[in-house]
């Protein structure tokens, strides 16, 4: 599922390259500038960029968790919580210089911020936040799901068809639009509207 | 994110609310396409804590796993280093030890031309030559310091007891035959160029390369001296 998605991820920013085509001439060696280049290239290259950028986080977040005395499961949240940010940053505004250290950089941030969390240095039980005061209303960037939320979530994704679950992903992570995920799954956009019906209404039953 | 769709997965909404918000999304296609995005986005994180704890479980726990091609350019590596190591040390490293047969090198009386005793058997330290011979240095030397307290042979004795001492190649004797060789050069004999040269070869063991090195220089400029050659080979390979 993970390459699949790494694989779609991208070509949503494939017009920045065009954009950035100056930048790129500019910085045009160092291993970090190949990993840009692979970023913005065709889909087998970004495949090989996100695989050199995942290698590079986990052991970045292994010795990273090491050294602020993480557990296991903890260090695959900043994992899982660095890349993701990655992802999304990438989606949304791209990338224009040194993607390694980019991520490196959001990992040593979330890292820090796991680390306070653990230390109780600021306030994030959300079960005690009242979402009506304008108080948690500055708050809610802090705001996350909680075990059962998350349980809730992992147990629909898990127990639905895994063709909706390539859909959900395709469509509300990656943002593709109906169109090309029925041209990519040699479909009509009409069927993957309705099969994208029916996985919502899967995962609505299961959260239920 | 939103704090109703979080207030609903999180179970903090009452039943009320609950049917209330269901109906909602059935009605508010946006809603819906949130909380489908908050799902998307959690089991894709989701995805990536166990993609960690699958690396973790391979290669953390069980100790990093070095592939055999980085094994093999550290071996290569190590070979080329400890390889050159050899040949640098083997040229450009100066030999060490002057104790070696080549030139310690010495005729025993009986072959000697100017001995005074060539018929061995009768002389009067034959007992001592015999172990020197054997290889027997330590009982050599013992024999002939005897001799040179005992004996009026003492240039002959105090010079053997002397290369005796140095051939045990102890430190403590090479220092003791210091003086038997000073003893023999402290008179005018035909023993004196020769414990010159091995008195030169005792300083060098002892560390003492200057004085060393200044008594081959001495010898090496000595055209009659019968070990000058050597004394300049030395010169050239240990200094």
């Amino acid at each position: 599922m993970l390459e699949i998605i790494f694989a779609r991820c991208l070509p949503k920013c494939i017009f920045a390259t065009i954009t950035m085509g100056k930048r790129f001439n500019i910085f045009d060696k160092g291993k970090e500038q190949k990993l840009l280049k692979l970023l913005y290239g065709n889909e087998r290259e970004q495949n090989e960029a996100f695989s050199i950028l995942r290698k590079d986080a986990l052991n970045y977040c292994f010795v990273r968790g090491k050294k602020l005395g993480f557990s296991s499961e903890e260090t695959s949240e900043l994992y899982g919580e660095a890349m993701l940010a990655f992802c999304e940053s990438f989606q949304k505004q791209g990338i224009d210089a040194s993607p390694t250290g980019y991520l490196k950089m959001i990992a040593k941030n979330k890292s820090i911020d796991k680390f306070k969390k653990k230390k109780g240095l600021i306030f994030v039980n959300t079960e005690q936040i009242e979402l009506s005061t304008v108080e948690d209303e500055k708050r809610k960037e802090i705001m996350e799901l909680n075990e059962t939320g998350l349980k809730k979530v992992l147990h629909a994704m898990e127990n639905i068809n895994p063709l909706y679950k390539t859909l959900i992903h395709s469509h509300y992570f990656l943002k593709m639009s109906l169109a090309e995920i029925a041209m990519e799954q040699n479909a009509s956009p009409k069927v993957i509207k309705t099969q994208l019906a029916r996985a919502r209404e899967a995962i609505r039953k299961l959260i239920k | 994110m939103n704090t109703e769709i979080l207030k609903y997965l999180n179970g903090q909404m009452s039943p009320n609310e609950q049917n209330a918000f269901n109906q909602r999304l059935d009605a508010d296609e946006t809603l819906s396409d949130e909380l489908m995005s908050i799902v998307a986005r959690e089991s894709f994180k989701q995805d990536l804590k166990n993609e960690f704890k699958t690396w973790e479980s391979e290669n953390a726990i069980s100790g990093q796993k070095i592939p055999f091609s980085k094994i093999a350019q550290i071996a290569a590596v190590l070979i080329l280093i400890i390889g050159l190591s050899v040949v640098l040390i083997h040229y450009l490293e100066k030999p060490s030890h002057l104790i070696i047969a080549e030139y310690m090198e010495y005729p025993l009386p009986g072959n000697h031309r100017n001995s005074i005793a060539n018929d061995v058997d009768q002389y009067p330290m034959s007992d001592a030559f015999d172990a020197f011979r054997e290889a027997n240095f330590e009982e050599a030397a013992k024999l002939f310091t005897g001799y040179s307290a005992n004996h009026s042979l003492t240039n002959e004795s105090n010079l053997y007891a002397g290369i005796s001492l140095l051939w045990t190649k102890k430190q403590t004797n090479i220092a003791e035959a210091i003086p038997y060789f000073n003893t023999v050069l402290a008179t005018t004999n035909d023993r004196n160029d020769a414990a010159l040269y091995f008195l030169a070869i005792a300083r060098y063991e002892l560390k003492e390369k200057e004085e060393a090195k200044r008594l081959f220089q001495e010898i090496a400029a000595d055209p009659n001296h019968f070990k000058c050659q050597q004394a300049k080979a030395i010169l050239e390979a240990y200094f």
